[in-house]
Order: structure tokens, then C-alpha cells, then sequence
């Protein structure tokens, strides 16, 4: 049952980051100055992270449930997709799975007030360019 | 020594088994199936400390139900290691439903159901 998404009108926002995507694919890297190394974004990695939130946010049911989805956080090469709700129930395991495979990590999180987390980590969204590289 | 999931499974399902028998057939190929996914689930959760597990079938759906209830959280690292990932993979090809939540004292419910091990009963032609 999908029912309760805080992200359900996302799409225009997830449609805007593909836009971006296709632009740092075609000049070919971003500079991330903010940071003490620069980097580039890894839009392969980029996109496994929005599929996956994708197939969470259309296919997750329970009660309460949020999908949310974090992008270069705490690092830049760092992300993941969250699913918190008071309970949270897969119905489409194998759409479960493919998120599952496409993830680097899996955890289930104990959170206040009697909420579940449910985290889908991702790795490698940047790669650092050191010195000696350029 | 350790209570395994299919202990529990076993319980319910044999006293379903009298229950239905008027109505209903059961598939003794896909308890196997469950056996084995049985099997799967505990080697899952060999690592985390399991409080209890537990059983229930659907008296609608004839689903089966197994709970387990984990302490003190469920925070795994699965995919990291292959092996755990691909068993994971079979348990949920075998699987219709999977369910976290949390009771209390942060303590996680996690639920996976599987499909009906029950047929209703058709004449044999004759």
C-alpha cells in the first residue's frame, strides 16, 4: 500500500537532477571547490541512487512512511536512501532485491518515538582528484 | 541451544494442517521450499541476538508468518559480504511480503510472510 509520501511530488525535482546529470556528463566532470580535494561526479553512481529511490518511493507500503533521499552527504562521494515510517512492509520483494543489489550498504534502524529507518547506502557518488592525478 | 525459526514455523503449521484438512490441501512440496527458507532466515540472523521468534498463519490468506524479534537493533552490514547478499536473494524469492517495525525499547519486529501452503481441494476426475 502506498499511502503518506511526504516525497510524492517530487518529480520535477528528481526530472531537474537528471537534467543536471546530463550536463556534467557532457563536460565531462565538476569541480567541486567546497571541498578540500576537488571532485568529480560519478553520474553512474549517481543515477543507481535515484533508481533506487525511485523503486523505494513506488513500492514501499506501512504506516506513516517517508522516503527520503540524500545526495553527497556527510561526503561527497557519500548518499543513500532512507524509508522511515512507523512500520514499513515490501510487498514487491523483487523490486526490493534490485535495490538491494544496486546498494552498497543495508541497515535497519531503531528511531524515536517508536519509528523504523530503513537505509539504503551508497558509495563512490565522487571521485576525489588528487595532485598527482591532474 | 538456540531456537530456530523452523521450530516455530513447524508448531503452528502442524496445527493448521488438522484445522484445514476439510477444505483444504496441503502442499507438502512447498513446506519443503519453506523449510529451506527457514533454513536461509536463520543463517541470516546468525549474528544478531534474537529475543524471541514467532508463527502465525493467516486464517484468510492461509499466508504463514514468521517474526522475529531482534535486540537491540537490526544493523546489519549484509552486503558486504556476498555470501549473505545471494542468501538473502533466495529467501526473498520465496518470500511475499517483508515487514520492519519497531515494538518497544528499540527492539525490531522484522516479518517476512510467506505464500499459502494450502490448496482447496478439487475432485480427482474420474
Amino acid at each position: 500500500m502506498m499511502e503518506n509520501y511526504k516525497n510524492q511530488n517530487e518529480d520535477s525535482e528528481v526530472d531537474d537532477f537528471f537534467e543536471m546529470l546530463r550536463t556534467i556528463t557532457n563536460n565531462g566532470k565538476m569541480l567541486d571547490f567546497d571541498s578540500m580535494f576537488d571532485s568529480i561526479v560519478n553520474p553512474r553512481e549517481v543515477q543507481k541512487v535515484m533508481y533506487v529511490y525511485k523503486l523505494l518511493r513506488d513500492t514501499t507500503g506501512g504506516e506513516n512512511v517517508t522516503v527520503n533521499l540524500e545526495l553527497h552527504e556527510p561526503f561527497r562521494s557519500c548518499g543513500g536512501v532512507s524509508v522511515e515510517g512507523d512500520s514499513i512492509v515490501i510487498y514487491n520483494t523483487p523490486a526490493f532485491m534490485t535495490a538491494l543489489m544496486l546498494s552498497d550498504n543495508f541497515e535497519v534502524i531503531p528511531k524515536l518515538h517508536g519509528k523504523t529507518e530503513m537505509v539504503f547506502g551508497f558509495n563512490d557518488l565522487a571521485e576525489y582528484i588528487w595532485e598527482e592525478q591532474l | 541451544m538456540r531456537m530456530t525459526s523452523f521450530d516455530t514455523i513447524n508448531f503452528v503449521v502442524e496445527e493448521a494442517k488438522k484445522e484445514f484438512a476439510d477444505k483444504y490441501e496441503f502442499c507438502e512440496r512447498d513446506y519443503e521450499i519453506l523449510k529451506k527458507c527457514c533454513v536461509l532466515f536463520d543463517y541470516l540472523l546468525k549474528d544478531v541476538e534474537i529475543i524471541s521468534y514467532e508463527s502465525e498463519i493467516n486464517e484468510f490468506e492461509k499466508t504463514t508468518a514468521l517474526t522475529a524479534e531482534c535486540q537491540p537493533t537490526l544493523n546489519y552490514v549484509w552486503l558486504t559480504d556476498p555470501k549473505l547478499l545471494s542468501v538473502f536473494q533466495r529467501l526473498m524469492l520465496n518470500t511475499k511480503s517483508l515487514k520492519f517495525e519497531q515494538k518497544e525499547d528499540e527492539i525490531i519486529r522484522m516479518t517476512i510472510t510467506f505464500p499459502s501452503l494450502w490448496h482447496i481441494k478439487t475432485d480427482s476426475p474420474k
